[in-house]
């Protein structure tokens, strides 16, 4: 039994050491860390935090978004003993000074994009440093812990009210990944997608400990713009999530739109009725379409943090995912009960954990125990005490197990609806009827306070508002007597207030509901809700509108950016930046300056988007095996025998070459005019068969022909340097991230027997960037009177590699140097 | 010819941050170098928002050029003006920057002597 989560990163290294744990794509290619690195880096971090005076006990913040260096700093702070204290990346100004207050840390760990850094009076370190900061730092041994010793405080957000802090200890933690890894024991063939906050128990336990428990990969990703989250699930080929029910009904919701956009609904009835009596293999093959929206892999969701509705489980099911419905609370570190794969229900929240036991108390709450169950609050003895019954945890929620041995929720106490006449109402039962209501983009129900009288009350979020009298009036005739919705509200924004796990912060509604919200919202100057994005150039028109502070129906064609829209260079830049982000399309600063009209923005939103549809073809083929034996057929048969007419090559140098790829080789470009298969014949077979060559898309790919042709035999890929860059980057980052060396000619031009060029910049920035080593590579022609052959010397240098951030211009420098330097 | 060049830039820290936050990772790959970016806390990015934009206006660069300029500092902890190898910066005879930055605003002088029969 592994006692600390320090026992547990020593165990998952000695059982997957070298397999890939954590990915990040912060570039153009993957970063990936072995369960290995993962436990080195965190060691690392730990002797920074000693470095810094950070010791056992001491308290530590843990502010930012999901991302390899959060689980760096993670690892790193329960290795010397200290107490964590993670906070939603969303979490206010005021909750943090609040949960700094209580705790009084000793640092904080942050990212820019919380907007962290500066913003607490703490010593504070960077997500985006923290790389650098523990580049050449020795690994720190682990502190002396036993699982009762503190790991973190837990603090949850409640609508009002303060901060309560729950204590997790080392054991807490271990003995909850115990009990689930008996229910889902999982395998490393789990490619896992973190989504949701780790700095909520759900995904913490579900991602994180149980991810790594069994041996499986999880991606992050720096982005949650839409299509970055599919290209991210159809490279990972991510196969399980965990997820919120509220992002399952979404996505099915937008799938259901689509069917019925396209008129297919009477098809897509029969499919799902054709899907009940058909195996797991065959209903996938039979919604391939659908899977593709998710990468075409996705197999598993677990899903938590609210209650998933019956029949969208069903659903997800006849689609071919399996959803697992958990049930748990952070202060059982978090799971109480799950279903496991060979026994999914959607009608209970599963069987409790083994080691976990639950009891219904006489009023129906139900009540936990076990050495998974937190010992309280902090600094809270009150609190504490009102929590627990002897040495059960109130869990505040009603239910039952029936006599299959499942548990079943019935709602929360505090949620519980108590009418005039005595009776109980539980909004989850109304809300999973409304929810059904394909009209419905969600919906949450209340009781509001009418004098001495409750009233059940329904609050939307609809597309088409009109439709709310008609959506109650068919709810209510499903509903009993009690449940009977009597008011109704079409919620004015564009979403709910919500928690960090997306509960409805629902004390806020009643709160505003209470305020006097109109009864029915004006469908006019309304937000459109997440689900109906818009179409691009409206979304610019709200993108500019939010930036410049101009309303958007004054945001007009003929407005300039840096006159009527008042956008300086500031502004311009961080408007760019969100155009990038969120529609996905760069478009160069020096092309919008102040005269730039929106019309002329959005005509460049347009040619950006068109440019990136017509990109230079990235073939694939010739990365196959089959066209690697064929090539190197091609290379000694053909190639090779043609170059020695003209060159004689002699290689000098390869011991340099690594033990393995890939690598980046620099070469000079003004020696020989067939440098590339020059180089290509000199390199060792076994580096020959795993090389690519970028080539200049306007010149080499310019023509089919000669692109077709200088793929098949150099395996070349077009670099573009235009509006393409990114695409070119991003193919060479998966080129490496297969395990292929790339060779660059850094001077930009060919330009025979003349001086070498100044090498381009983003030589620098693919060599820190690929975090790959750069081979130099120097060729040297020997050309000799009346021979018609030329001596060519081919010197490889001592690889190159480059800390974290290091600049671009230096490294260009030093590569370039190297180069010259052979 | 010879000439003296200057240029100088304000950049209210407050707003800067804002910008920083909601531009998020696109905003600081098009602006900051990494190794600029690096161990920077948000007055001195804002600071180095200002140098790059002085730079800019004494060295007649385009505006959006922010990566062509790397703002980097000497042993001796002075901050200085270094180009990406493929700028012609060969009729800047010399620059110098100065920045700084206190409460709510941080500021970036850059004088320059240019050769004026090169200067574009």
């Amino acid at each position: 039994m592994r006692l600390t989560v320090n026992d547990f990163l020593d165990d998952i290294v000695r059982r997957f050491g070298d397999r890939p744990a954590l990915l990040f794509k912060p570039g153009f290619r993957y970063r990936v860390w072995s369960y290995r690195a993962l436990r080195h880096a965190s060691a690392q971090v730990a002797a920074l935090l000693r470095a810094r005076g950070v010791g056992k006990g001491d308290r530590v913040i843990l502010w930012g978004p999901n991302a390899p260096h959060w689980v760096f700093a993670f690892f790193g702070c329960l290795r010397i003993g200290a107490i964590l204290v993670p906070l939603d990346m969303r979490s206010t100004a005021d909750f943090v000074r609040q949960v700094v207050a209580k705790t009084a840390p000793a640092l904080v760990f942050t990212s820019r994009a919380t907007g962290g850094d500066g913003a607490l009076d703490l010593p504070a370190i960077l997500f985006e440093d923290l790389e650098g900061l523990i580049y050449d730092l020795p690994a720190a041994e682990p502190a002396a812990l036993g699982g009762e010793a503190l790991a973190e405080i837990m603090f949850t957000s409640g609508t009002t009210g303060d901060a309560k802090g729950v204590l997790l200890t080392h054991g807490n933690l271990m003995a909850n990944l115990h009990s689930v890894q008996q229910v889902i024991p999982g395998d490393p063939s789990f490619r896992m997608l973190s989504l949701l906050p780790l700095s909520h128990m759900f995904e913490q336990m579900g991602s994180l400990f149980a991810g790594l428990g069994c041996g499986a990969s999880i991606t992050f990703v720096t982005s949650r713009q839409p299509a970055i989250l599919l290209k991210t699930m159809q490279e990972r080929r991510v196969n399980m999530m965990l997820l919120v029910p509220q992002a399952l009904d979404l996505f099915m919701k937008s799938i259901e739109r689509e069917v019925a956009n396209r008129g297919k609904q009477r098809a897509w009835e029969f499919l799902m009725k054709l899907a009940r009596r058909l195996p797991v293999a065959l209903r996938r093959l039979l919604f391939r379409q659908v899977h593709a929206r998710f990468g075409g892999h996705l197999r598993i969701v677990v899903s938590g943090g609210a209650a998933l509705d019956q029949a969208l489980g069903e659903k997800w099911h006849l689609l071919g995912v399996s959803v697992l419905q958990g049930y748990g609370a952070t202060e059982a570190s978090p799971v109480i009960s799950c279903h496991s794969l060979t026994e999914a229900r959607f009608d209970s929240v599963g069987r409790p954990l083994p080691g976990v036991e639950v009891r219904i108390s006489d009023a129906g709450e139900i009540q936990v125990r076990g050495p998974n169950i937190t010992q309280g609050y902090w600094q809270a003895p009150e609190q504490t005490a009102a929590a627990f019954a002897g040495e059960w945890y109130r869990t505040g929620d009603i239910g039952f197990i029936d006599a299959a041995g499942h548990l079943h929720i019935r709602g929360r106490v505090k949620e519980m609806i108590v009418l005039a006449n005595g009776q109980n109402v539980f909004p989850e039962d109304i809300e999973a009827v409304l929810h059904r209501n394909p009209a419905v983009t969600d919906a949450t129900v209340v009781g509001l306070k009418q004098g001495q009288d409750t009233q059940v009350h329904a609050v939307f979020l609809l597309e088409q508002p009109e439709r709310a009298p008609a959506i109650v009036a068919e709810a209510n005739r499903e509903l009993a007597e009690h449940q009977q919705i009597r008011g109704h509200t079409v919620w004015p924004e564009a979403d709910f207030p919500r928690t960090h796990t997306l509960k409805v912060k629902k004390a806020v509604l009643v709160d505003a509901l209470s305020a006097g919200l109109p009864s029915a919202a004006p469908a006019a100057g309304r937000r459109a809700p997440p689900a109906a994005a818009g179409d691009p150039r409206e979304r610019l028109v709200r993108l500019v509108s939010e930036v410049s502070g101009v309303a958007q129906e004054q945001v007009l064609p003929e407005h300039t950016v840096g006159g009527d829209l008042d956008l300086d260079s500031l502004k311009r830049v961080e408007m760019l930046s969100i155009i990038e982000q969120e529609l996905g399309v760069y478009i160069d600063e020096s092309l919008v300056g102040s005269q730039t009209t929106f019309a002329e923005l959005q005509e460049l939103l347009d040619t950006q988007a068109r440019a990136k549809a017509a990109l230079p073809p990235f073939y694939t083929w010739p990365l196959s095996v089959w066209f690697s034996l064929l090539r190197e057929v091609i290379h000694r048969a053909l190639v090779f025998p043609v170059f020695s007419i003209r060159y004689r090559a002699r290689a000098s140098g390869l011991e340099h070459l690594p033990d393995g790829g890939p690598v980046l080789f620099a070469a000079n470009h003004n020696a020989v005019r067939g440098d590339s298969m020059v180089l290509a014949k000199v390199t060792p077979p076994a580096w020959r068969r795993h090389l690519s060559f970028a080539a200049a898309a306007e010149i080499t790919f310019g023509k089919r022909l000669t692109g077709i042709f200088a793929a098949l035999i150099a395996n070349a890929f077009p670099l573009s340097r235009e509006n393409a860059i990114r695409a070119s980057l991003e193919h060479m980052g998966r080129l490496m991230d297969e395990g292929w060396s790339v060779v660059i000619f850094p001077e930009g031009e060919q330009r025979i027997g003349r001086p070498m060029l100044p090498f381009q910049s983003g030589t620098g920035m693919l060599a820190v960037e690929s975090h790959t080593p750069v081979v130099p590579v120097r060729l040297v022609s020997e050309v000799r009177r009346r021979r018609f052959r030329t001596r060519v010397a081919v010197r490889f240098g001592a690889p190159l590699t480059f800390p974290p951030n290091t600049s671009y211009i230096d490294a260009t420098r030093q590569i370039e140097a190297a180069v010259r330097a052979l | 010819m010879l000439q003296v060049r200057t240029g100088v830039d304000l950049v209210a820290i407050k707003e800067f941050a804002g910008a920083v936050q909601r531009g998020g990772a696109a905003f600081r790959r098009r602006v900051f170098h990494p190794s600029e970016a690096a161990r920077a806390s948000i007055e001195r990015l804002a600071a180095i928002f200002a140098a790059k934009e002085a730079a800019f206006k004494a060295l007649e660069l385009a505006a959006g050029d922010w990566l062509v300029v790397e703002i980097a500092h000497t042993a001796a902890g002075r901050p200085v003006i270094r180009f990406v190898p493929e700028h012609d910066s060969s009729h800047i005879v010399n620059c110098d920057l100065s920045i700084t930055h206190a409460g709510d605003y941080a500021v970036a002088s850059v004088v320059a002597l240019v050769n004026h029969a090169s200067d574009r």
